[in-house]
């Protein structure tokens, strides 16, 4: 069972991204709504892997990204960013993203790229 | 992406958390107004609003809705990624507003089943973009912040020649819709680079266009590096969302080509400071149809305790261990009510946020200059209760700002400050809440009040026998409007009796009282809750009855002497030096009983709003919580059930009318 730590500012989108995880055999151990909670919730609950928005209040999702990674190089973490988001995205895999998906995603395509990052060595 | 739309519980969260969204961006913006511009946290909370808003109904396929949310964030991209760019804060304020009123107005549309996406919604995103030009062309000049990074070449890769290893070419293919192609190959390449000797790619300068191209096309790499083949295709295969990767040993030198090796932009830390922070707290949001199913149920079972606990059946013996048990059970009980009607309750504060919107709006159209101050706005009531408020409010404001806060050159004139307030409080006192409106405005007109109530045929008493707050209290009479001139916002005279009669679906009452050139105050009454009250039950004949206990101040057997008669025959009792109408019950609903005097019965002093009246029933049962039960249409047909504000089940089955205290005090019976 690959555990998920979810993390973006709207509650529909942990919802709607719960849904797909929970109904596709992952196991959602956590959600965050903003970058400071995701920091703490991994340390936490050491996930398999974050699913990681972008844009969010208090801490960006680049910002949870680069000090995650700093506290467990290991850390799998992908994107969830929107389009037009290009250069975000970006700095996020300069910073250690593992992964990323655009919204609005389709289902299959959140279930392929988590596990194949969670395959990933 | 129409996958998520049939979901009931997503399309709930949806509506709900965007609609919270709006409201926050509500606020973000009479702030922005109050401080005279957009401040850079403002910017970025827009921009964020809008972004989330954009995210999730695209999610749910309401294209348009994302469209517009799209072209906001836009507009906020460029204000915040160009703070010199020059604009009227006071348009784009409108623009927000007016587009915060067309999603409101959307996502109304989806509540009521309807489809999504309007002629309005079309023209205001044009009207969006028409500004977002004008904003674009201002800032041309400088050079564009968004605008893609170019991959720049790298010495290694351009020698191109004399480097060791394998040489490949690769062909990946992504995922049809998986959005951002040129990043997702900007990732192999971050992935590929240091296993690499040499790498080269095509497209090789990986904008939007390449993000076309590779969709199309396929993103071509050529590779020299110390790996075999099989090395190569297992760590290429681990990319995400790949759907073909073709691998071929390459005969000959990789063409040169750029190599991607770019400096991450350094982005601006998207921190905001606490003014414009609205902390989630760990929360779950319910459905009220749930909530209103667990109160039913709680209802249900207080009904069913007391059939146990008060059951027929049950010995006359005394039973210690099964007393204490019922005694444990109530208490149990008690605290789940209490627990369940906390679950119902929400702070006033959305309900009063709204109404510095209408303060706004009518202050600019009217050309009145208003603040609006609010107070005790974390008091909370009852979620069904607090959807019957609004109105009353927004209609109270309304009428306050249209009628009652005179022009800036008007209040000068009068010695007062140009700036008219209105003040809206709430504050708990036992079971209710009260709300009140005050401003400073003029005041209400006695004369004028009057004149327009004997003109409506409103007057049933000599004028000289009312008290000002009585005359006051008239504008709440059904069809009384004292503004000559119908405006656009304070209606045609259905105002004042709408308030009211929205106020009593509730259980509240509503009441007015002024100072002539000082201003006016409007105090609501409004229960805690509608659903569970403390009730006395009385017997009358073989009927039973329930009085809200808040309403009796006390009970007690009359002596003969304390009971007569006046000159018109209407019965009144002594009590304690104060004289009081006395109505028997069993009159008044020719109830068969035998007991007929007052001194073998028990009198139940009613009082509210400063009313008193006595009431004569057989005997007291005792006192219960009860659910109040709504009476069916068909048994409330007229007046003829005028006295009962619902009904009860009793512990032993029975059912019992539960009065209703105005009319006790104040019908003419």
């Amino acid at each position: 069972m690959i555990s998920v730590l979810v993390v973006d500012d709207a509650a529909f989108m942990r919802l709607a991204i719960k849904n797909v995880l929970t109904k596709n055999g992952f196991t959602v151990v956590g959600e965050a709504a903003n970058g400071r909670e995701a920091v703490e919730k991994y340390l936490e609950l050491r996930p398999d892997i974050v699913t990681m928005d972008i844009t969010m209040p208090d801490m960006t999702g680049i910002e949870a990204v680069k000090q995650i990674r700093a506290e467990d190089p290991n850390a799998k973490i992908v994107m969830i960013s929107a389009m037009g988001q290009e250069n975000m995205v970006k700095e996020a895999i300069l910073s250690g993203a593992k992964s990323f998906i655009v919204k609005p995603y389709k289902e299959e395509h959140i279930v392929m790229t988590l596990n194949k990052v969670a395959a990933a060595t | 992406m129409s996958e998520f739309a049939g979901n009931d519980s997503l399309l709930e969260m949806f509506l709900y958390e965007t609609s919270q969204n709006l409201e926050q961006l509500e606020q973000i913006i009479l702030k922005t107004e109050e401080a005279g511009g957009f401040s850079e946290e403002a910017v970025k909370e827009i921009f964020r609003i809008m972004h989330t808003i954009k995210g999730s109904a695209a999610m749910m396929s309401f294209e348009d809705i994302s469209k517009l949310a799209h072209r906001m964030e836009d507009l906020f991209f460029i204000i915040r990624e160009n703070p010199a760019v020059s604009y009227s804060s006071s348009e784009i304020s409108d623009l927000v507003l007016a587009c915060m009123d067309c999603l409101h107005r959307e996502l109304q549309s989806i509540r009521d089943g309807d489809a999504a996406g309007s002629e309005e919604c079309r023209r205001m995103i044009e009207r969006v973009e028409q500004l977002h030009a004008v904003m674009k062309s201002r800032v041309d000049n400088t050079p564009a912040a968004d605008s893609p990074s170019k991959a720049s070449g790298s010495p290694a890769a351009a020698q191109g020649g004399n480097i060791s290893g394998n040489r490949f070419e690769a062909k990946i293919t992504f995922e049809p819709d998986c959005g951002m192609e040129n990043i997702r190959a900007f990732f192999v390449i971050q992935d590929l680079q240091p296993l690499c000797a040499a790498l080269a790619y095509e497209p090789s300068e990986l904008d939007d266009e390449a993000a076309k191209r590779i969709r199309e096309q396929g993103f071509l790499l050529h590779i020299t590096t110390p790996l075999s083949r099989d090395e190569l295709v297992r760590h290429l295969s681990q990319t995400a969302l790949l759907k073909d990767l073709e691998v071929k040993e390459a005969a000959q030198e990789p063409k040169p080509a750029k190599k991607a090796q770019e400096e991450p932009k350094q982005t601006k830390s998207d921190v905001t400071t606490d003014e414009y922070r609205f902390q989630p707290q760990s929360m779950i949001s319910v459905g009220v149809a749930k909530l209103d199913r667990l109160l039913d149920l709680m209802g249900e079972a207080i009904i069913a305790e007391a059939m146990v606990t008060e059951s027929p059946d049950l010995p006359a013996t005394p039973m210690p261990d099964f007393r204490k048990a019922t005694a444990r059970l109530r208490r149990i009980m008690q605290e789940m009510q209490d627990a369940v009607m906390s679950l119902r309750l929400v702070p006033l504060a959305g309900t009063f946020q709204k109404m510095f919107r209408i303060v706004r709006d009518m202050g600019k159209k009217l050309n009145k200059q208003i603040e609006l101050k609010i107070s005790g706005e974390d008091t909370e009531v009852d979620k069904n209760v607090i959807e019957h408020l609004s109105d009353p409010l927004i209609h109270m404001i309304r009428n306050s700002i249209d009628h009652g806060i005179e022009s800036p050159d008007e209040r000068v004139a009068a010695g007062k400050p140009a700036y008219g307030t209105i003040r809206l409080d709430a504050h708990s006192a036992g079971g209710d809440v009260i709300i009140t409106i005050s401003d400073d405005g003029r005041g209400l007109n006695r004369e004028k009040i009057l004149k327009k109530a004997k003109q409506n045929g409103l007057l049933n008493r000599p004028e000289e026998d009312m008290t000002d707050r009585e005359v006051y209290n008239m504008i709440f009479l059904p069809g009384f409007s004292t503004k000559e001139n119908v405006t656009e916002f304070s209606g045609r005279g259905v105002g004042m009796d709408v308030v009211v009669k929205n106020l009593s679906a509730v259980g509240g009452t509503v009441s007015v009282d002024s100072t002539p050139g000082k201003g006016m105050k409007v105090t609501m009454k409004i229960p805690l809750t509608i659903a569970i009250i403390d009730g006395m039950n009385v017997v009358v004949g073989d009927l039973k009855y329930t009085i809200p206990t808040s309403a009796i101040r006390e009970t007690f057997r009359p002596t003969k002497d304390q009971i007569f008669t006046d000159t018109e025959g209407n019965e009144m009792v002594w009590l304690r030096g104060e004289c009081l109408s006395l109505y028997r019950m069993y009159k008044l609903w020719n109830i068969p009983t035998n007991i007929t005097e007052p001194t073998d019965g028990i009198l139940v002093l009613i009082e509210q709003d400063g009313k008193r009246r006595c009431f004569m029933v057989d005997s007291l049962l005792g006192r219960q919580q009860v659910v109040v039960k709504r009476l069916p249409s068909y048994v409330k047909r007229g007046d003829r059930l005028a006295h009962a504000a619902g009904c009860t089940l009793l512990g032993d089955g029975s059912i019992s009318l539960i009065l209703d205290v105005p009319w006790l005090v104040g019908a003419e019976i």
